[in-house]
């Protein structure tokens, strides 16, 4: 290596290294850290000693209906969001894009308003809404005129992922309005004028000309859902009580940080917790894979 | 023929937005004009306007004695002028919450020679401290939740969490991207960047285990900085990402003159580089810093202490501690709202622009 | 654009810088005055917040101690609710033990400090001419005391009584179940619930009401311990008929449905804003009824007879050992600092700060040898006492019931109560849990 080189190594080591040690050493690490944890009894607060355990913590998540009842509620949230919060982001962006709508800064503005608003607050204000004689409560009660009626949703596993599903399309479909919208605006309108001179109607306009121009925004906005979703955690935390409530509507991040950091008689609790996030992150890779596999199947198809 | 499907397509357009502004713009209303009610008004009626803390004239105070779970506003030890001390018996009884201590020398003689037991009628005061009273009452879940929460330092601690990791991030980002996009060694980069690039995959809800025990070693959960760095390290895929690209595309020419002289590196990537990826840099701003500023369950696991806390969590935990007032939790999500969204209806094309830029392009 | 990122970027920083020093400012402060030699410091950790009267008073204390005693130094950090347990673990874990701190003895207070053999026995610290040491429950396996509780023991099974606003329905202060059941039509006429529990709180149902009924029912005070140490099921006959009582009244209308989605504060308010002729609660409970009419007209009550209740057991309240301050096995391994503590401690449960916290609603009674009984204490702290002084105690089941069989069942409870679950399926689980 001649001097030179060796100086240019050394500054770009210089403008790589800072940022590059920060990122190993708190982003890249804790992964290796969270695999090796999941397979030990490791507990600093017991002496600290470790264990290898094997498979230990994923066989006690997989016989705990707890992972299951959470896994099932993530799926809900993954599903309002793909097949909610991005269809609705589309039609509302579509709505704004062929200026169906006047005033169409004020409604856009509306719909993007959540996105800035702390989630957790957000989560507050509408557990407050949907509480025993709250807001909605007294709605109900005004409308059938019986003055004990409560709004009852939040109370049943069967039923509370509504009202959180509905706060999920709520919060999170401006987002897509916005990444929609500005493909739509983006795009090259002379195949849809084209395509109009040809006597094309409206509908075939949009499937044959707009969807698949668009295909790649839903592709980035289908992982950025399924990534989001499998993730989160602020609003259905915020917007339940800790007990059954929270139970009912337990996402998999839930149930990890209660495992970790509430329950204080599971001596294993950081390395079960471990498990729990791990599962979490197999399963977003997976689905994102299968996402994109099926997005290719079908942009294939189109091909012919 | 008037066109049938038209007028319905914008008949159900305008429906779909007007209630989906209302959906949005009603449950702020109502939070808005609800934290300027008393505990006793929001459990008696929900939709109710405000009345007991904005019409006060009438209110009627107790006079007590001093006692120990009083917190005077003086130090009673070096100021021992006389005080009558008086409590509501409107808003939040006996519960030592709406004290005020008078000083017997701005009162009129019936009055300071009231014994504790004795009550009193607010517009009896004399009109300057009745209008001080008053006021403080009309703001008294503000000022609660301001005070007792502790939200304006926990606003701080979310300015700083935001404004300094947000720093970090571009500083850090953009000299990787800028070494990775305009420096030899094409093959540590292309390594760098595909670390870097698994980084997108990993959220911090992902490892926050590992990363409290981590920190917990090194004693740097419950702290600015602990907190800082985290944010930080999980800003960068997007940071590196942008600006590597961003700075790629710029002419190479340009560069490269001034990259010749080795020495001058770092010169040229201040001078040169930097100003012109401006663009990309405040949409990474925009990005990290609104991410950070909403970011729940980093501070929930790291911060215990009330010097360290969010905004975000502190409103939690003071909405899960005093939720025997309302009130104040009302006032505090205001406090923690409004901000937000000033920022966002003064600069809202921007912040606009800058998510969406951000979301395509990663 | 440039510009306005510019003079936005550097704002955030100047604000950033200034708030940084500040903080830094503060601590730099602390340290001096650490600095001072030949002081003992007590590194101690305080539970409360600026919010709440706990947190004041400790804050005056610890002033007012140090003031006495300028050469011990109380540095502290308090921290409340989650964020105290959460910060507990955390130090426990980096090996950052305090010396002193509030601690209590079962599965919530008492555990990471058991697991990480932080308990300290205080028995031969505690002075027996200040404590009145037959008021301190034994809490190891040997009798060891690892903290001294704040009062008495906790009663956790209280039925508020709004006695005024029973007899404006035309009713008694009731003597059975039977007497509670004939006031529901009254009272859903009026718009008002009879009993208001905060339901959605799942430790309310555990704490505040099973805890009586199993004890009722069984007429064993300490049915539950022996339940967990194996001598009694859950699945027996008597805790599936316990838990029945709750789907009986909620059909009777006792209990209403919706009392699942209530929470601790609208609870309260409810109780407060006569919305309720009773509400459940522990005894601290007291000092939250917000409304002073209401709190002189409160009784405190246990419940009244049961069906298929056991007569020795009538009239009994379920109670647990209070929380309090304890020295860590860290604190007491430096006899200096132990005695520093221990001198703190002392001058924390001195006779003005324990019937200002009686006053304040904090406590039952004192644990204190002697001590008056001020003559304007509030109605309710003395109608407390009285309660405290007649009442059989009986187990706190989460005092000796944790983890996931105790989040099972005071989760089984609600959805007792809202119809989700049966008694038969919430007590076949709790037993499963349970001898895992």
């Amino acid at each position: 290596m001649t001097k030179r080189t060796k100086k240019q190594l050394l500054i770009y080591l210089g403008f790589v290294g800072p940022g590059l040690l920060v990122y190993l050493f708190i982003v890249a690490y804790p992964v290796f850290y969270s695999l090796w944890l999941s397979f030990t009894d490791y507990n600093p607060n017991k002496g600290g000693a470790w264990n290898f355990v094997g498979l230990l913590q994923y066989k006690t998540m997989l016989t705990d209906p707890y992972f299951y009842h959470s896994l099932k509620n993530n799926i809900i949230v993954v599903l309002v969001s793909v097949f909610g919060q991005i269809p609705i982001g589309f039609i509302l962006a579509y709505i704004l894009y062929r200026k169906l709508v006047k005033a169409e800064r004020f409604f856009q503005s509306m719909v993007f308003l959540p996105q800035f608003l702390s989630t957790i607050v957000i989560g507050i204000l509408w557990k407050r809404l949907f509480s025993a004689d709250g807001p909605v409560s007294r709605i109900i009660q005004l409308v059938s005129h019986d003055p004990s009626a409560q709004f009852t949703m939040m109370l049943s596993p069967k039923t509370i992922m509504y009202p959180i599903g509905f706060a999920l399309i709520w919060m999170y479909t401006g987002f897509y309005m916005i990444i929609f919208l500005a493909n739509l605006q983006k795009m090259n309108t002379n195949m849809i004028e084209a395509a109009k001179i040809d006597g094309a109607s409206e509908t075939q306009i949009f499937v044959k000309v707009i969807l698949p121009l668009l295909s790649g925004a839903i592709a980035v906005s289908t992982i950025l859902a399924i990534a989001g979703s499998l993730r989160g955690f602020d609003l259905i935390f915020a917007m339940t009580t800790q007990g059954l409530q929270r139970n009912n509507a337990m996402v998999l991040p839930i149930f990890m940080y209660q495992t970790a950091f509430q329950n204080y008689s599971n001596s294993m609790r950081f390395a079960y917790g471990s498990a729990i996030s791990n599962a979490i992150d197999v399963i977003s890779v997976a689905l994102i894979s299968l996402s994109n596999l099926i997005g290719k199947k079908l942009n294939a198809g189109e091909e012919f | 023929m008037y066109d049938f499907k038209a007028v319905l397509g914008k008949v159900v357009s305008y429906v779909i937005f007007i209630s989906w502004a209302l959906i949005t713009v009603l449950p702020l209303v109502w939070m808005f004009y609800s934290s300027f009610k008393s505990n006793e008004e929001l459990t008696r009626d929900i939709y109710a306007l405000p009345h007991d803390l904005v019409f006060n004239y009438n209110d009627e105070y107790v006079v007590i004695s001093p006692s120990l779970n009083l917190s005077y506003p003086y130090d009673p030890e070096t100021d021992k002028r006389p005080r009558l001390i008086i409590e509501s018996a409107t808003i939040s009884p006996t519960r030592r919450l709406m004290v005020y201590y008078l000083l017997k020398e701005n009162l009129p003689e019936t009055i300071a020679g009231l014994k504790p037991g004795d009550t009193l009628k607010l517009y009896e005061l004399p009109p300057k401290i009745r209008r001080s009273i008053s006021w403080r009452t009309f703001w008294f879940n503000y000022s609660s939740s301001f005070l007792r929460g502790g939200l304006g330092y926990k606003f701080i601690n979310s300015l700083v969490y935001a404004s300094f990791s947000t720093f970090l991030i571009i500083v850090f980002g953009t000299m990787i991207g800028f070494a990775i996009a305009k420096m030899p060694f094409k093959k540590i980069s292309a390594f760098v960047m595909s670390i870097i690039g698994l980084g997108y995959l990993i959220s911090i809800n992902s490892v926050i285990i590992p990363l409290f025990l981590m920190l917990s070693k090194v004693h740097l959960t419950d702290t600015h900085l602990g907190i800082i760095l985290v944010y930080t390290a999980f800003g960068l895929p997007l940071s590196v990402l942008l600006s590597t690209q961003f700075i790629r595309d710029l002419p190479g020419s340009l560069i490269e003159s001034a990259y010749v002289d080795g020495a001058s590196t770092l010169r040229a990537f201040y001078s040169i580089i930097l100003p012109m990826t401006v663009p990309v840099i405040i949409t990474i701003s925009i990005i990290s810093a609104l991410g950070i500023w909403n970011e729940f369950l980093l501070v929930l696991v790291l911060a215990s202490s009330e010097l360290t806390k969010s905004l975000p969590v502190g409103v939690y935990s003071f909405s899960s501690l005093t939720s025997t007032q309302l009130g104040w939790q009302l006032a505090a999500l205001v406090l923690a709202t409004a901000p937000a969204m000033l920022v966002y209806f003064s600069f809202q094309k921007r912040l606009t622009e800058g998510v969406v830029g951000g979301a395509i392009k990663g | 654009m440039k510009k306005m990122f510019k003079t936005m970027s550097v704002l955030l920083l100047a604000l950033g810088i200034v708030s940084i020093a500040s903080a830094a400012g503060s601590k730099e402060a602390a340290k001096e005055t650490a600095a001072a030699p030949e002081k003992v410091v007590v590194n101690a950790m305080a539970y409360g917040d600026n919010s709440n009267q706990e947190g004041v008073n400790w804050v005056r204390i610890v002033e007012s101690f140090e003031k006495e005693n300028p050469n011990i130094e109380i540095k502290y950090e308090m921290l409340y609710d989650e964020a105290y347990h959460q910060k507990v673990v955390a130090r426990l874990a980096s090996g950052d033990v305090p010396d002193v701190a509030y601690m209590g003895a079962d599965a919530r207070w008492g555990a990471p400090w058991k697991e990480a053999g932080q308990q300290y026995d205080m028995k031969s610290l505690i002075d027996p001419e200040m404590y009145n040491l037959d008021l301190i429950p034994p809490m190891g396996p040997n009798g060891e005391i690892y903290e001294v509780p704040l009062g008495t023991s906790n009663i956790t099974t209280v039925l508020f009584t709004n006695e005024a606003l029973i007899k404006s329905l035309g009713f008694d202060i009731p003597k059975t179940y039977e007497d509670l059941v004939a006031m529901v039509p009254a009272a859903k006429k009026a718009g008002l619930d009879v009993v208001s529990i905060d339901g959605a709180d799942g430790w309310a149902w555990g704490s505040c009401y099973m805890s009586a009924i199993i004890a009722r029912l069984s007429g064993d005070a300490h049915w539950v311990s022996k339940a967990v140490a194996g001598q009694n099921k859950f699945t027996d006959q008597v805790f599936v008929d316990s838990l029945a009582m709750i789907s009986r009244m909620v059909e009777d209308g006792v209990i209403s449905k919706k009392s699942v989605l209530v929470d601790y504060g609208t609870n309260a308010s409810n109780y407060s804003n006569k919305k309720a002729l009773f509400m459940v609660q522990g005894q601290w409970a007291a000092g939250g009824i917000e409304n002073p009419e209401v709190a002189e007209n409160t009784l405190l009550l246990a419940w009244p007879k049961l069906p298929g209740e056991k007569t020795e057991m009538s009239g009994s309240v379920a109670a647990a050992i209070q929380v309090g301050y304890g020295i860590t096995k860290q604190g007491a391994s430096d006899p200096a600092v132990r005695d520093a503590a221990m001198k703190f401690i002392n001058y924390f449960y001195s006779e003005p700060e324990t019937i200002q916290r009686l006053r304040d609603g904090a406590i039952i009674a004192p644990i204190l040898k002697n001590y008056t009984l001020p003559e304007d204490l509030p109605i309710i702290s003395k109608r407390k006492v009285e309660l405290a002084k007649t009442a059989k105690n009986t187990d706190v089941i989460d005092a000796f019931l944790s983890g996931a069989a105790n989040d099972a069942l005071n989760a089984g409870m609600q959805k007792i109560a809202s119809g989700q679950a049966t008694p038969e399926e919430v007590a076949a689980e709790v037993e499963k849990l349970l001898r895992k």
